[in-house]
This record gives C-alpha cells, structure tokens and sequence, in this order.
C-alpha cells in the first residue's frame, strides 16, 4: 500500500468545490491512520518532490536567479527549471520556465523540447507542451498537464545548432 | 464559479431561458425531443438507458449534467470543450434532436416567446444576428442552466470533513463497510489514479477494457475521434463563437495532443450520485455497480488488448505496446470487498436531492404541439 501522504492529497482534493477556501485542510493524523491501516504517517501532502541526474559541479550558477529551480543535465548542458505555479497538480494545466545553460566549452542551446511521461504505467502526457524563447537560453513551456498522481517523468531534449538532440530527464513526484 | 468563454454564465435571466429551452421540444425537428427527454431531471438528468435513444438509437449512454459544469471535456470522447458547446452538439445529430442551425435560429426568431427571451438575455433581436450566432447563444442560455445543476452534499462529504477535524463522532457515523471500501479505493484497487478530485475524475480519458466494438459491428473510437472533433469544431473554445477574450479558457484545446494513446478512450467520468446513474459505461453496458467493480476486479491484460486494438493505425504508424497491465490488474476482489467498494460508492449520493428542476409551463413529456413556454417573463 502507498504512503499515507498519497491518500492525504487525494481527500484533500474530493473537497466539494462550493466550500469556502478557508475550510480547505490539512490532512489529520487520526484520519490518515485510519484510511491506511497501520502505514507510518509520512509529511502530509509533501510538495512535489524532485530527484534527477545530480546536478554537476558548478551548475547551480545556471538559472540562479529562478528561486526554487531544480536542476538536471544533458552531456553539454544543465537545465534549470522551474514549474509555474511550483506546485504541480495533478490534473491542472502548468507551465514550466527553464534556462539552458551550456556547460565550458559546449556550444549554446539553440532550441528545447519539453515532454513527460509516467514510466511505471507506460503512458504520456494528453497535452503537448507549446514552447517559446523568452530571452537567451530561457524557454517557457505552457500547457503540460499531469494526469494522474504518482511518478511522472520530465523529459527536455536539447538541441545546439544541426546536432542530434541531447535528453536529460528528471523524475517529478505528483500528488 | 464563472466560465469566461459564456458572457451569460452566472445570469440569472439566461439560467430562466435555458431552463425553458431544456424542456422545449419545439427545440427538436418534428417538435418531439427536448433536452429533457433523455436528461430527464427525476431521473438525476439521466434516461435510465443503456444507449440514448432520441430521434433514432444512438450508441452512448447519456450522462447526467449534474455537476456537468466542473468538466473540463464533454460527452464520453470529449468531442466538445464547454458546456455551451457540448449543449450544442444534440441538435447537430440527426439521431438525437437532429435539427439544423438554421431551423434553430429561424425557430428563435420566429416564436414570439422565444424571440423575446433572447432580446431580453443578449440584448439584442435574434433577427439582426447571424445563425450560427444565434445557434451559440442558445447554447449559452441552456449552460447558464446547467450551471445551476450541482450535486449536494453526501455522507462521504460529511466523513471526509469529519476526519479533517478530527471529530470522531462524526467520523463513526460513516458506515464501516463504506470505510473499508475507500480505503481500497485509495489503496490495493487504485481507483484513485483516475477517479480524484471534486469530482472524482481527473477530467481526461482511459480505456479500462470496455469494448470499443458496438453490436453493429463498427467501432466507437471514442477519445480519439473526440479530439478530432474538437479541433475541427466551429464552436471550439478557439473559435470566434467564445467570449473569452484573453483565450485562457482554450489553454487544454489549443495543446491536445492527438496520440493513437487516444484509441478507445473515454472520459474518467464523474462519481458523484453514481448510484442514481445506472446502467454504466460510455455503452451502457454494465448494469449495476457491483458488475462495474467485478469488471474492474477480472481484468486481465488480454481483455484490455481486445476491448481495444488497434486496427485503426495509420499505414507507418507505430503501435505501442498497451502497457495497460501494470496501471490496471487483475484484483481477484472477495465478495465483501466488492460489496464493500460497492457500499462506498453509494456514499457518494447527495444525503438530500435538489428540487426537480422543471420549468412552470414545460412541455408534456413527448407533446408534439407547440408550447407558449416561457411567456411569462417577456408578457
Ligand atoms: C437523445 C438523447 C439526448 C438528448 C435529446 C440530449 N442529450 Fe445531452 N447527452 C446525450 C448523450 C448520449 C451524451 C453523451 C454524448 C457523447 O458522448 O458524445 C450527452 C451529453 C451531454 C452533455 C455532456 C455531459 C458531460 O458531463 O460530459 C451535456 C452538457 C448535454 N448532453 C446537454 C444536453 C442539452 C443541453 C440537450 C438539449 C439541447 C441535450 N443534452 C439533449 C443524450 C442526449
Ligand atoms: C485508468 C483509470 C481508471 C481507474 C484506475 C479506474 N477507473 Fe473507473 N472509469 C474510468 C473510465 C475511463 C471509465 C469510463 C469507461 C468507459 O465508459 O469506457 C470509468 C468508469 C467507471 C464507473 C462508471 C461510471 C458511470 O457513470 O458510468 C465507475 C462506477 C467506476 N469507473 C468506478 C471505478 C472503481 C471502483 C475503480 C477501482 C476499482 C475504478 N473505477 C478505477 C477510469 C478508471
Ligand atoms: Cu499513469
């Protein structure tokens, strides 16, 4: 059985939408342990939590001004993003704001895909994500929609000049 | 909540003409269907049937619009993205109201009634106005009621917030096989992947191993024939007929990705009231709750194969492996526990059910005569 954080987002959420925002609740120990037998009570409702490639030496410069961004690379580059609103719901639309940095001696990004997916179901995404340069190595990505709760997988592939693209993936957890 | 894409959502004065137009058979060529007549509101706005059956027999069953306003697709393939849109779509097919929207926008100008009810809710004559102009605003009055159609409280509505004080006394009074039942919602059956939310769907399409075959041997490709729709749609949320100007409201439409994913896919819907609903399924072709959950308990990845194949791919196209197994499997669910699943979907029925929601001078059920409705606020 899954933790019992998953099942607090999920009653979380079945909240009737005409109940007034300052109802909206912080899932209760006693109601968790009950809904999951005897699992251990992790944090309720973790934020989105993010593991991927370990960022390389140095590469907390790229994107330093995108407060909250994670990180993952591709051989030549690091990418740093950050999804817009932070907070990644499961079944709304969101938008993800990234800078491409090219590591020492690799050439500039001249262009990013952004995708996901959710390796364990073997499914992607209903959307596809409408990218735009929004200055020098920066992108938004709009319109990306995780579907379901559990383990999605970000996907960037990064083009510089006529090369092939280069992937770097990072595993967002969606609850 | 308003919808940005229909100037007369929340108006009060559209919401009285739209529920007119629902019970208004005039509405139907041949002047015998209504809305109504298959959202039939004793019936929780459903028709009892496995399949609708309007002029002719269609092949999907027809969903209740309670709480239809919270969907962000509509009808079983998501074929259309409002709900003006989607209050549209039974006049175009001849099987259901089957009228044009000419006759629809001549019809309008032409009762004295309903002529009237438009100039009092667009502020304008319905004769200086385009058809298919018409044809939307129509479709707007009826969303405007539709909006007002929302499902009430349950006694799920009352454990759930129960737990969120830590009211132990409330929390007793949810039935015990109804707590059993969610926690295998939310754990071993994992119901939960799709069914989340407010509603208990996450809004988007699955294919859970019901058939896309119909008996008269041609397939309802469901999803993906909705998708193609959609994006071909005068009346899309990205056509000139929405009154959103920022066209934030067409944010799904504009990135929908049209993937052969979308073979055999239909909408997660809604679970609220689902106990008032019967029969099941975008066919209809389950007839009881306890037969959806036993469905869900015996499915194998063979079935979802066959429910499902992919005839349809395009000469080149790639077919991924359906690598359904591994999000639904086979539960091998005990008898108490589908009686258990089963116990906690009833709680998701509203405790008290709204007032029957049919307008003072409606049509007769099946009256074939034209019907003065509506006279009074524009006498
Ligand atoms: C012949 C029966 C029939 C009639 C008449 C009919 N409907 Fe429906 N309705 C259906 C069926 C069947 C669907 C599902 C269609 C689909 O999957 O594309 C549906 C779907 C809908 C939906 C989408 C609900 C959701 O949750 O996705 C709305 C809204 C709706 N109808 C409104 C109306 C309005 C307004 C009228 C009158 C103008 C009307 N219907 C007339 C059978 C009917
Ligand atoms: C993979 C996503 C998914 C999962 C997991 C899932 N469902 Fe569904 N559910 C759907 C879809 C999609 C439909 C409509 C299928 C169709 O009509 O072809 C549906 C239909 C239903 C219906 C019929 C509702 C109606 O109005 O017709 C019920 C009841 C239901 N599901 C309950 C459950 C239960 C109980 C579970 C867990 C055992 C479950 N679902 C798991 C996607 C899912
Ligand atoms: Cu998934």
């Amino acid at each position: 059985m899954r933790g019992a954080a998953a099942h607090a987002g999920w009653l979380r959420r079945t909240a009737r939408l005409d109940r007034p925002a300052w109802l909206a609740w912080l899932a209760c120990a006693a109601g968790l342990a009950l809904l999951s037998g005897a699992a251990p009570l992790l944090a309720a409702d973790a934020p989105a939590t993010a593991s991927g490639a370990a960022a390389a030496s140095g590469s907390a410069a790229c994107g330093a001004d995108l407060a909250g961004a994670r990180r993952t690379e591709t051989a030549r580059h690091v990418i740093a993003w950050r999804a817009d609103p932070q907070k990644i719901l499961v079944g709304r639309h969101f938008a993800i704001d990234i800078v491409a940095c090219a590591k020492p001696g690799a050439p500039a990004a001249s262009g990013i895909a952004v995708d996901a997916r959710m390796p364990s179901h073997g499914h992607g995404m209903n959307y596809k994500a409408g990218i735009k340069p929004v200055g020098e190595n920066r992108y938004r990505a709009e319109g990306l929609l995780f579907h379901m709760p559990g383990s999605w997988e970000l996907v960037f592939d990064v083009r510089s000049g006529g090369d092939k693209p280069e992937r770097a993936t990072q595993a967002v957890m969606v609850r | 909540m308003s919808d940005a894409s229909n100037r007369v959502a929340a108006s009060a004065r559209a919401a009285a003409f739209g529920q007119r137009l629902f019970f208004d058979t005039r509405l139907s060529n041949g002047g015998t269907i209504s809305c109504a007549s298959c959202h039939v509101p004793e019936w929780h706005w459903t028709d009892r049937r496995p399949t609708a059956t309007g002029l002719a027999d269609t092949d999907r069953n027809t969903p209740s619009v309670a709480n239809a306003r919270f969907n962000r697709w509509f009808g079983w393939a998501g074929a259309t993205d409002s709900l003006w849109s989607a209050s549209l779509r039974p006049f175009a097919d001849p099987r259901e109201m089957g009228n044009s929207e000419r006759h629809v926008a001549a019809l309008v100008r032409s009762q004295p009634d309903l002529e009237c009810s438009y100039r009092q809710v667009f502020g304008r004559s319905p004769a200086a106005v385009e058809d298919d102009k018409v044809l939307a605003d129509i479709g707007k009055a009826l969303a405007a009621f539709q909006a007002t159609l929302v499902t009430g409280r349950t006694p799920f509505d009352d454990f759930r917030d129960a737990l969120a004080r830590g009211d132990r006394a409330a929390q007793a009074r949810y039935p015990e096989a109804a707590k059993r039942g969610l926690r295998l919602f939310v754990g071993r059956a994992q119901c939960n992947l799709c069914h989340l939310g407010p509603q208990f769907s996450n809004g988007e399409f699955d294919q859970v191993g019901i058939p896309v075959r119909r008996p008269d041997g041609r397939y309802d490709w469901g999803r993906y024939d909705g998708i193609k729709a959609v994006q071909a749609s005068r009346f899309s949320l990205l056509g000139r007929f929405s009154d959103d100007r920022k066209g934030t409201t067409g944010e799904s439409t504009r990135r929908v990705a049209l993937t052969v994913e979308a073979y055999g896919q239909f909408k997660v819907p809604g679970l609220r009231n689902v106990a008032l609903t019967a029969p099941y399924m975008h066919d209809g072709s389950i007839i009881t709750l306890a037969d959806v959950v036993r469905h869900y308990s015996t499915i194998t990845d063979e079935k979802l194969i066959l429910a499902a194949p992919h005839p349809h791919a395009e000469p080149g196209e790639e077919l991924p492996a359906r690598p359904t197994g591994s999000l639904l499997r086979t539960l091998n669910l005990d008898a108490r526990e589908i009686a258990d699943l089963v116990a906690f979907l009833h709680t998701l029925t509203e405790t008290r059910a709204g007032p029957i929601r049919r307008p003072p001078t409606a049509a007769p059920a099946g009256g074939t005569q034209l019907v003065r409705s509506g006279a009074k606020p524009c006498g």
